[in-house]
């Protein structure tokens, strides 16, 4: 096996020849670091890399191993987390400048989680400054590139975590979701990235953008990995207000079972909203695929979908500037000028336009659970446009001229609002060659069906085979 | 401040002064462009019937 074959291992295939001790978790990760030092200067994922600090644990696991205490699925396989995951003694910059040299002193719970399950953490992953944005553009650490064009966007605001999995310089990397931070650049890189239910896992030691819509999960390549990251990362955290006391099941258990009777809601609304042609037909093949495999596809409205976008705005914009109030106040020409244009936006949102904005949020997630009422699951595009170049303001999607945030987030945030599952899962590509998400969710904690939903689409589909052309 | 949703220049300055913002007029003036435009954005759920709907704080899924 070469080294491009191992990098793009699964972690479930990674793990397997870690413990059968058929490869060194030394060995994966030294290969994997040298990948990162080919690529780091074509697509910038990492700000800090931690390569003396990867081997050590690589060590470690390996003498652990040989003496038969293997872990579990993530023990010796190489990691990274955005740059927001705080990690005991590691610089966490959330993206800006401003915080270059701040080291926390605790771990957030998913690095402790991850650490303990015996995963090689190689370095933090680059981010749109402060997590607010969804492109992947950094004016303080460089732009993000898209392994699959490098002119391109790799989405965001967790752009490092998709490049770096897409381009195997790491098996696995979490991300945070506030209005599509994983899923938008996971469908832009033709990867899986999962947004649990809001309280699933622990958002303790993650820089806030959004008390109430962020979310923290995982980017992969395969849905098992996915499932896999969630044995490990899910969980109720008492240091985490927001986190569920949920019994959490094994998430591997029913993936490999048949979606046959499962009803899927194609809200119409998503093809009434504007949408690339080329998306639209490859999300459509994607659900008459999953209506060969058995489930029941329903034509479904969730009127309420169209106010999503303003009431999200509205709430996710007041609690960034409540969050980062003094930031704006004593350093705020020192943030990236789009960043710092919406965090000063939000001075502008009374206290009236917030609750009203949280009263209709609750309609909004009433609405939802009546929607799954009637169905077990919703399908749809992730993005409704493929990944566009660098430094673009508007794009035009279908007919629409269109604002980038707009049009990014528009499938994506109306589930960070009611706080539901959401996966996406690379479902074709574009005439251009880039990747095209399509997008599953669930009822609250009900990520196993989701996942199930999931993975039986990609073992019918070969999307996640492929690799984008950067060099070996 | 509002007038059918919109945001006039003597409300959006009175607001940044308030909420203690200095920055250079030609930032002020960029800023709102910018909130200008998504003003309308943040009025949309004060025109819907909300009649006995409480705020959703936190997001009811904590508990099984």
């Amino acid at each position: 096996m070469d080294a491009q074959e191992l990098c793009y291992l699964s972690v479930a295939e990674l793990s397997r020849l870690i413990k059968r001790r058929e490869i060194s978790p030394v060995e994966v990760v030294r290969m994997h670091l040298a990948r990162v030092e080919t690529l780091e200067p074509l697509l910038n994922s990492f700000i800090t890399l931690l390569p003396e600090k990867a081997m050590e644990e690589a060590k470690a696991a390996e003498q652990e191993i040989g003496s038969g205490r293997y872990r579990g699925p993530l023990h010796g396989v190489p990691i990274g987390l955005k740059d927001l995951f705080y990690v005991k003694g590691v610089r966490n910059t959330s993206g800006s400048k401003i915080f270059d040299h701040f080291i926390p002193d605790h771990d957030s719970t998913v690095a402790f989680k991850l650490r303990e399950a015996g995963a090689i953490l190689l370095g933090k992953l680059n981010l749109h400054p402060l997590a607010y944005g969804p492109t992947g553009e950094n004016s303080d650490y460089g732009n993000m590139h898209n392994p699959w064009d490098l002119k391109c966007i790799t989405g965001g605001s967790s752009g490092g975590s998709a490049s770096a999995v897409a381009s195997g310089q790491c098996a696995l990397a979490m991300g945070t979701d506030t209005g599509g931070s994983i899923r938008i650049p996971g469908a832009l890189c033709g990867l899986v990235g999962l947004k649990p239910t809001y309280g699933r896992v622990s958002r303790h030691g993650i820089t806030v953008l959004s008390w109430s819509l962020d979310h923290a999960g995982l980017i992969a390549r395969t849905v098992e990995d996915c499932a896999l990251g969630m044995n490990t990362i899910a969980g109720y955290d008492p240091r985490d207000p927001s986190s569920a006391e949920r019994s959490v099941p094994d998430f591997t258990q029913s993936l490999s079972e048949d979606i046959r009777g499962l009803r899927v809601g194609v809200p119409k609304e998503f093809f009434e909203a504007p949408v690339a042609s080329e998306v639209e037909d490859a999300v459509r093949r994607a659900v008459e695929l999953l209506s060969k495999l058995g489930a029941t596809i329903l034509e479904i409205s969730w009127p309420m979908l169209h106010e999503s976008k303003a009431i999200s705005t509205t709430v996710q914009m007041a609690e960034a500037t409540a969050y980062h109030s003094q930031l704006i106040k004593h350093q705020g020409s020192q943030l990236d000028p789009k960043v710092r244009l919406r965090l000063e936006a939000g001075l502008f949102i009374s206290a009236v336009d917030y609750v009203q904005a949280q009263r209709a949020r609750r309609l909004f997630y009433q609405q939802g659970c009546e929607l799954f009422n009637r169905v077990d699951l919703l399908a749809g595009p992730t993005v409704p446009i493929p990944a566009f170049p660098i430094g673009t303001e508007k794009v035009l999607v279908g007919n629409a001229h269109l604002g980038v945030i707009e049009a990014l987030t528009q499938y994506t945030r109306p589930f960070n609002l009611n706080g539901f599952p959401a996966i996406t899962v690379p479902c074709g590509f574009s005439e251009s060659g880039l990747p095209i998400g399509f997008q599953i969710t669930g009822k609250p904690f009900d990520e196993a069906r989701v996942l199930r939903a999931a993975f039986a689409y990609q073992q019918a589909t070969a999307w996640h085979l492929r690799r984008p052309p950067i060099p070996k | 401040m509002e007038k059918r949703g919109k945001l006039d220049r003597e409300s959006f300055r009175s607001v940044a002064r308030l909420a203690g913002l200095e920055a250079s007029d030609s930032h002020l003036e960029e800023l709102y462009s910018y909130v200008e435009k998504l003003f309308p954005n943040f009025k949309v759920a004060g025109g819907m019937d909300l009649a006995e709907i409480e705020p959703l704080a936190i997001l009811p899924l904590s508990k099984e």
